[in-house]
C-alpha cells in the first residue's frame, strides 16, 4: 500500500516538477520576449522623443521663421495700407481735379460753340460788308471817272475861257491899234466899209499822225499831216472823222508847213481819235 | 530484520527526472527574476 502511495506520489511529483519546469520556462520565455518588446519599444519610444524633439525644434523654427514671416508680413500689409491709403487720396484728389477739369472742358467747348456761331456770323457779316465794300468802290471809281472827266471837261473849258479871254484882249488890243491907225488916217472908225471878204475855206482832208495829252493832261493834241502850204491857220476848226463817223473837232494852235498840232474841243468830242483817222476843214 | 537491498527502479528515475525539472524550473525562475534586478 505505502508502495503504491509512493508511486502515485512520485508520478504526480514528477508531473508539477514538469509543470513546475514549464510554468518556470514559459515565464522566463514570456518575460525574455516582453522584455525584448519593452526594449524595443523603449527605443521606439526615444526615437518618438527624438523625432518629437526635432519636431518640436522644427515646428519652433517654422514658428520663429512664420513670425518673422508674419512679423515681415505684418510691415509690409501696414506700409500697403499706408500707400493704399495714399493712393486712395491721391486718386480722390485726382477725381476731384478731373470732375474740375471736365467741367471747365465743358464750359470752354460751351464757348467754344458760342465762338463759333459769332464767327460765323461775323465772317457773314465780313463777307457782306466785303460785298458792299466792293460795290462802293465800284460806284467810287465809276464817280472818279466821271469826276475826273468832269475836271478834265472843267479845265478845257477854263482853258478855253483863257484863251477866248486872250483872244479877245488881242483882238480889243488889235481894234485898238486899228482904231489909232484909223484916227492916224482921218477914218471914222464907226463909219461902215467894204472889207475885204475872208477867204472861202477850201476843202482839205488829211490823216492824224498821232495823239497825246498836253502838259497838263488836260487836253488831247491832235497832229495832222496838213498845215500852212494847205492853207490851214491857228485856230481854224478841222473835223475828224473814221469812215463814216464823226468823232470831234479840233482847233488848230500851231500850224507848220506841212503838218498842225491841234487841240481837240472836248464839247464836240463823239469817239477816241486815233493815229490814222481822217480829219478835213469842211465836211 | 535485515534490509533487503533494492535496484533503483524506474520510480527512481522518475524521481531524479522531477528533481531535475524542478532544478531546470528554478533556474529559469531565478533567470527571470535576475531581469528585474534581483539577486540572491
Amino acid at each position: 500500500m505505502n508502495n503504491v502511495v509512493g508511486k502515485i506520489l512520485i508520478v504526480l511529483q514528477l508531473v508539477f516538477s514538469l509543470l513546475f519546469m514549464c510554468f518556470a520556462g514559459a515565464v522566463y520565455t514570456f518575460q525574455q520576449s516582453w522584455r525584448t518588446k519593452a526594449v524595443t519599444a523603449q527605443q521606439n519610444v526615444a526615437q518618438r522623443d527624438a523625432t518629437i524633439n526635432d519636431l518640436k525644434e522644427q515646428h519652433t523654427q517654422e514658428l520663429q521663421t512664420r513670425s518673422d514671416a508674419e512679423l515681415a508680413l505684418k510691415t509690409r500689409a501696414d506700409a500697403a495700407e499706408a500707400k493704399l491709403k495714399a493712393l486712395t487720396e491721391a486718386v480722390a484728389t485726382r477725381d476731384g481735379e478731373l470732375a474740375q477739369v471736365q467741367q471747365q472742358r465743358d464750359k470752354f467747348q460751351a464757348d467754344l460753340l458760342v465762338a463759333q456761331a459769332e464767327a460765323q456770323s461775323r465772317v457773314a457779316e465780313a463777307v457782306a460788308l466785303r460785298e458792299e465794300i466792293k460795290k462802293q468802290r465800284d460806284v467810287g471809281a465809276t464817280q472818279i471817272a466821271e469826276i475826273r472827266t468832269l475836271e478834265d471837261r472843267n479845265v478845257e473849258l477854263n482853258k478855253q475861257v483863257a484863251l477866248l479871254k486872250e483872244g479877245e484882249l488881242a483882238y480889243e488890243n488889235r481894234i485898238t491899234n486899228l482904231e489909232k491907225i484909223l484916227r492916224a488916217n482921218d477914218i471914222d472908225s464907226k463909219q461902215v466899209i467894204a472889207g475885204l471878204v475872208p477867204d472861202e475855206i477850201t476843202p482839205v482832208s488829211g490823216k492824224v499822225l498821232g495823239t497825246r495829252p498836253n502838259s497838263s493832261r488836260s487836253a488831247e493834241l491832235v497832229q495832222i499831216s496838213i498845215g500852212s502850204d494847205d492853207k490851214v491857220r491857228e485856230n481854224m476848226e478841222l473835223f475828224v472823222y473814221r469812215e463814216n463817223k464823226y468823232l470831234a473837232q479840233i482847233r488848230i494852235t500851231d500850224v507848220s508847213a506841212d503838218s498842225a498840232v491841234g487841240v481837240v474841243v472836248e464839247r464836240s468830242r463823239n469817239g477816241v481819235i486815233e493815229r490814222g483817222d481822217n480829219v478835213t476843214t469842211k465836211l | 530484520m535485515s534490509q533487503r537491498s533494492s535496484d533503483p527502479g524506474i520510480y527512481d528515475g522518475l524521481m531524479f527526472v522531477s528533481l531535475g525539472a524542478v532544478i531546470v524550473g528554478i533556474v529559469f525562475l531565478c533567470l527571470a527574476l535576475n531581469n528585474y534586478g534581483w539577486t540572491s
